[in-house]
């Protein structure tokens, strides 16, 4: 079984905006380029918070609500797949994202 | 008074000082506790209605004569600072589960850094209202937790690992 952490820390300290149209660092960069390659190529992936100075909700939902909007993968998939790690809350919010974005589209 | 008289009211003496001491130091653990929590939870509504107000400036365009209110890093910094204390809160307080206001918490800071924050929006939408109204449900939320954690049974919490999916 492939496991792949993905650090936020990696690709910015401190996250932009929700799309690359807004400014760098953005959600939409860190999903195109670091969670949906990582996503294709392994089995398990696992993003990691730590050492990231706050992420915005807008950061939040555009880097795992559009997981399910954007890419059309299903909930229960990106459940089997990813692991969150870091801020109880933080985690706790990247979870509700995704199921919101299952609920509401 | 013989000499068992003696003895019984010593024995009486004894357990009674003994009782009264273990009276004595549960009410100051409690009282302690309870004080300690209770200034917690002040401190965590007070950063509730700092990242509302600074919010509010923001969402609504308001340019203040103290600008550190309407800065972006500043409001991300409020919501780094709210979701630390209600961790450690948790982590510290068997009573509190963050769970239990997690809901409310996920739709005040979504009202306050969600949309296209940290973009500043053209012109006011009128985003103070849902800032307001989910910062006071979510102090209710809050307040009840604290309501039902006054009971004796409350101890600190012990450490126990958490898996992190069951959200």
């Amino acid at each position: 079984m492939t496991h792949r952490y993905v650090y936020l820390k990696d690709f910015s300290e401190h996250p932009g905006p929700r799309y690359r149209r807004l400014g760098p660092d953005s959600a939409e960069e860190f999903r195109e380029s670091y969670l949906v390659p990582a996503i294709e190529s392994s089995e398990q992936v696992i993003v990691n918070f730590d050492g990231v100075l706050g992420i915005a909700s807008s950061f939040m939902e555009g880097a795992f609500g559009e997981l399910v909007r954007t890419h059309k993968y299903s909930a229960d998939f990106l459940y089997s797949k990813l692991t969150f790690e870091g801020n109880r809350l933080e985690v706790i919010e990247a979870w509700e994202c995704i199921k919101e974005a299952a609920k509401n589209g | 008074m013989d000499s068992m008289d003696i003895l019984k009211a010593v024995l009486v003496a004894l357990v009674g000082g003994i009782f009264g001491a273990w009276i004595t130091a549960i009410r100051a653990r409690w009282t302690a506790f309870s004080n300690d929590y209770s200034k917690r939870l002040e401190h965590v509504f007070i950063i509730i209605d700092r990242l509302a107000e600074c919010s509010c400036i923001w969402w609504e365009c308001i340019d203040p004569s103290d600008k550190l209110k309407a800065n972006s890093n500043y409001i991300l910094g409020l919501k780094i600072q709210l979701q630390t204390i209600i961790e450690s809160i948790d982590k510290d307080y068997s009573g509190f589960n963050c769970t239990r206001v997690n809901k409310a918490y996920q739709n005040f800071v979504k009202a306050c850094t969600g949309g296209d924050f940290p973009i500043r929006p053209a012109s006011a939408g009128g985003e103070s209202k849902a800032i307001l109204k989910s910062a006071e449900l979510l102090k209710a939320e809050l307040f009840s937790v604290r309501r039902d954690d006054y009971s004796m049974k409350n101890i600190m919490k012990k450490k126990i690992p958490r898996v992190e999916k069951d959200v």
